[in-house]
This record gives C-alpha cells, sequence and structure tokens, in this order.
C-alpha cells in the first residue's frame, strides 16, 4: 500500500506539470470559459491516456507544444514493408512521408493521405483514407517487451537461487516463490487436479503478465496495456485454443452429455454449454477491458477533479478519493488476475 | 461495439500474441520448470525426512517395548531360577534331616542293642 501512494504521488506530479500551463492560463481568462477548457482538456488526456499511442510520451507542455518522451519504431505493411521512425509524425502534428508515400496520425491509427495530409470523412465522420496494416512497435508492446523482460530476470533469478542455496530461494525469490505457490495450490490444483502440471507454464505465465501489467497501468507512465481489447483478445483466444485442444473425452462429457441430469435436460442443456464454450472466454476478454478501462478513467477523471476545483478543500478530497480508489483499484487488480486465472482453467475441472 | 472493433489493433494483437507465446516457452524452459522442479523436490525432501523420522520413532518404540519384554523374561527367569533353587535347598535340607534322623535312629537302636547285650 505504502508504494501505491508513493505511486500516486507521481501520477499526480506528473498531471500537474502537464497542466501548469492550463492554471496560469486560467486565471487570465474568463473564469468560466477557462473551466470549460479545462474540462474538454482533461477529457481528450484521459482519452488519449486510454489509447495506444506510437511513441512514448511522459508528459507535454501545452504552451510550448513540447513533448516530453521518446518516439517509438513505425512499422507499417503498403506494398511493402515500411520502416520509420514515429518522430516523423510529429505526436500527429504533421505528415510523415516515406518512399513517396504519406502517412497521418488520426486518433492513434495510421492513415494513407496526399502531400497535404488531408483526412476525408464519411457521413458517420469516420476517415475514409486508407487505414493500414499497422505492426508499429507501440507503447502498448514496448510495456509488454518491458513486462516480459522483468518477468524473465525475476523468476530466472528465483530458478538460480535455489541451486545456489540447496533449494531455498534467496532474496527477492523469498518475496516470489509464495505467488508461484499461490497459483500452484489455490489456483491450479483445485480448479484442475491432478493432471494440473501440464497447465502451470500458461497459468504462471498469464498471472504474472496480468498482474504486473495491470500494476504498470497505475504507476504515472500512463500505459493501459491490459484495457485493451486486442491484448484481452489475444489472451482469450490463446485460453480458448488451449483449454478445447487439450480438452479430454470428461470435458467434451460435460457439454453435449451432461451427466447426473434427466434425458430431457441433457438435450437442453447441449446447445447452452456448447455456447458456453465461446462465451466464457470471450465476458473474460470483456471483462479484463472493461474494468482496467473504467478503472483508469475514473482514477484519472477524480484526479483531474483537483484542477477543477482549485481551493483548499477541493484538491485533498479529490486527492483523498483518488489515493482511496488506487488502493481499491490495487486490490481490484490483484483479484481481477486471480478470477481472471481462476475462471480460465474451471473450465478444465472435468478432467 | 463498433467502437471497440475500430479501437482493435491487428498490430498489437500480432505483437501480444507473439511476446506472450515467446513468454511461455521461454519462462518455461528457464523459469518454471526448474522453479517447480526444485520446489517439488524440497516438498519431497521434507515428506520424506518426516516420514523417515515417524519410521525412526516407531523403530525405538519397537526397541524399547522389546527391550522392555526381554527384561521381563529375564526377570521371571530368574526369579524362576531362585524359586527353584530354594526349592532345591529346602529338599535337600529335609533329605539331610531325614536321612540324619534315620541314621541317629539307627546308632541309638545300635547303640541300645549292644546295651542289653552287655547286660547280660
Amino acid at each position: 500500500m505504502q508504494k501505491i501512494s508513493v505511486v500516486r504521488i507521481f501520477m499526480t506530479l506528473a498531471l500537474i506539470l502537464n497542466s501548469l500551463n492550463l492554471a496560469a492560463k486560467d486565471t487570465e481568462n474568463l473564469e468560466k470559459e477557462g473551466k470549460d477548457g479545462l474540462k474538454a482538456e482533461i477529457k481528450e488526456f484521459i482519452d488519449h491516456h486510454l489509447q495506444d499511442s506510437h511513441d512514448f510520451t511522459l508528459f507535454s507542455d501545452k504552451k510550448t507544444g513540447k513533448h516530453y518522451g521518446f518516439p517509438l519504431p513505425v512499422l507499417l505493411w503498403d506494398g511493402g514493408l515500411k520502416v520509420f521512425s514515429s518522430s516523423k509524425f510529429h505526436h500527429g502534428e504533421t505528415v510523415a512521408e516515406v518512399d513517396g508515400n504519406y502517412y497521418k496520425l488520426y486518433h492513434s491509427k495510421i492513415y494513407k493521405t496526399d502531400a497535404q495530409g488531408t483526412i476525408d470523412y464519411d457521413e458517420n465522420h469516420h476517415p475514409k483514407n486508407t487505414k493500414l496494416l499497422d505492426f508499429s512497435i507501440t507503447k502498448n508492446v514496448v510495456s509488454m517487451l518491458l513486462i516480459g523482460l522483468l518477468m524473465f530476470f525475476m523468476f530466472r533469478s528465483l530458478a538460480k537461487s535455489y541451486k545456489k542455496n540447496n533449494g531455498i530461494p534467496t532474496g527477492v525469490g523469498r518475496f516470489l516463490e509464495p505467488l508461484v505457490l499461490f497459483v500452484r495450490d489455490e489456483i491450479a490444483k483445485p480448479n484442475i487436479g491432478h493432471n494440473y502440471k501440464k497447465y502451470m507454464s500458461f497459468l504462471l505465465t498469464i498471472f504474472f503478465f496480468v498482474w504486473l501489467l495491470n500494476l504498470l497501468g497505475m504507476t504515472p507512465l500512463g500505459v493501459n496495456v491490459t484495457g485493451n481489447i486486442a491484448v484481452t483478445f489475444g489472451l482469450a483466444l490463446l485460453t480458448f485454443l488451449i483449454t478445447n485442444f487439450t480438452a479430454n473425452k470428461n470435458y467434451w462429457g460435460h457439454i453435449f452429455w451432461m451427466p447426473g441430469v434427466p434425458t430431457f435436460m441433457k438435450v437442453v442443456l447441449a446447445p447452452i454449454e456448447l455456447l458456453g464454450v465461446f462465451i466464457k472466454p470471450f465476458s473474460l476478454m470483456i471483462r479484463l477491458y472493461a474494468n482496467m478501462t473504467a478503472g483508469h478513467v475514473v482514477i484519472m477523471s477524480i484526479v483531474g477533479m483537483m484542477f477543477l476545483f482549485k481551493s483548499w478543500i477541493g484538491s485533498p478530497l479529490s486527492f483523498g478519493l483518488a489515493f482511496v480508489l488506487s488502493i481499491l483499484e490495487f486490490y481490484d487488480n490483484s483479484r481481477n488476475c486471480r478470477i481472471r486465472s481462476n475462471s480460465n482453467r474451471c473450465r478444465i475441472r472435468y478432467r | 461495439m463498433e467502437k471497440l472493433l475500430n479501437d482493435f489493433s491487428f498490430g498489437l494483437f500480432f505483437w501480444q500474441i507473439l511476446i506472450f507465446v515467446g513468454l511461455i516457452f521461454l519462462l518455461r524452459k528457464f523459469a518454471w520448470k526448474p522453479i517447480l522442479d526444485s520446489v517439488n523436490n524440497r516438498e519431497e525432501g521434507i515428506k520424506n525426512a518426516l516420514e523417515s523420522a515417524e519410521a525412526a520413532r516407531k523403530e525405538m518404540q519397537n526397541l524399547q517395548a522389546d527391550n522392555e519384554r526381554i527384561l521381563n523374561e529375564a526377570r521371571a527367569e530368574r526369579d524362576g531360577m531362585l524359586k527353584e533353587a530354594r526349592q532345591l535347598k529346602e529338599n535337600m535340607i529335609a533329605d539331610a534331616k531325614a536321612e540324619a534322623q534315620s541314621e541317629a535312629d539307627k546308632i541309638v537302636a545300635q547303640a541300645q542293642a549292644t546295651i542289653e547285650q552287655k547286660k547280660w
């Protein structure tokens, strides 16, 4: 919990830095106008935060138009692989020219445009320009790679420490081992039974992957990986494939011919259970995505409120609220990954 | 729903699957397998140690019971031997007494007979 409060303070600092100029502008302009502008800006900031991004921006100074962070590589498929740095987009402000083609960032998506960067809209205000197959190393990809590396070094060190210390972990391993054992004893064994060993690699990887990414989302780095539908879809798809391709006849028996119920009910249950095969991973996908998105929106809105109520009572109040909510979300995150891994595996308990 | 589909980025999905599957295989080889094996070995070791301690305790108990039994047997044997010896002693004394008595009687009788002869 102590860690989170530090995290919150950093996040607040980042937001304060981001909005320093807003505060200055606010006092000069009419109070009402400034507040509306600030509200719109906070909304835009949150929207932007929820989306993936082609560069890693830590904070931006609106007054000078400067962004602090670093660009990331863009990989586009446009009749051949095009590789260039995202600094060419200047955070979506300019058109990038690569091999005679022009590209523009619009709402974190890359479109092919003409030299002026015109974007044509259809009646629903969606761009009509060609959307390209985008394999860029985005902020989320970088975060996943970082977490992957972190996991590798963390658990590699735990694995090594056993050999050095005669079967007893040392250092950070003393913290990590109970977590690994928790996954084995509280998730795998009760839900899968004696056959759990086959699934341990997947279970441990998904547990720590989701957990660490959720925690990373609470730092002021402003990454929102598990709140991205493409990421949760990937996780759900893998879970779906693994459960159904490793399933034994007991599992299929429980789906098509539920034992222990009258024959009539068996016929009724079969289509429901068959649908459940798809619904369960799908609901997990939506659940993680929605939880993370909602959590981030709420916390960032309350942090944003500090800048709206610039009074001695409003700011501490929203700070306290944001602090309590972060703790709640921290708890929720940990619970989420547990439930997530739990329900993933509940499907195999019949074996 | 439409916003969801619009937000879906195939590139991100591609990298996510690649990173995640790679991570599963990499960690399985370098982390999960050695960790779970070590933990398993340790747990086996603890279980074996406990079991052998229990076995040793049982054996100790058996040994003690054996000792007790042997001691009891020895005691009983000793008691028997003592009893027998006492019996033997009593018998011997009684026998000796009886023999002495009969011998004494015989001597007395002889002496009397001699006296009777001398009177004449």
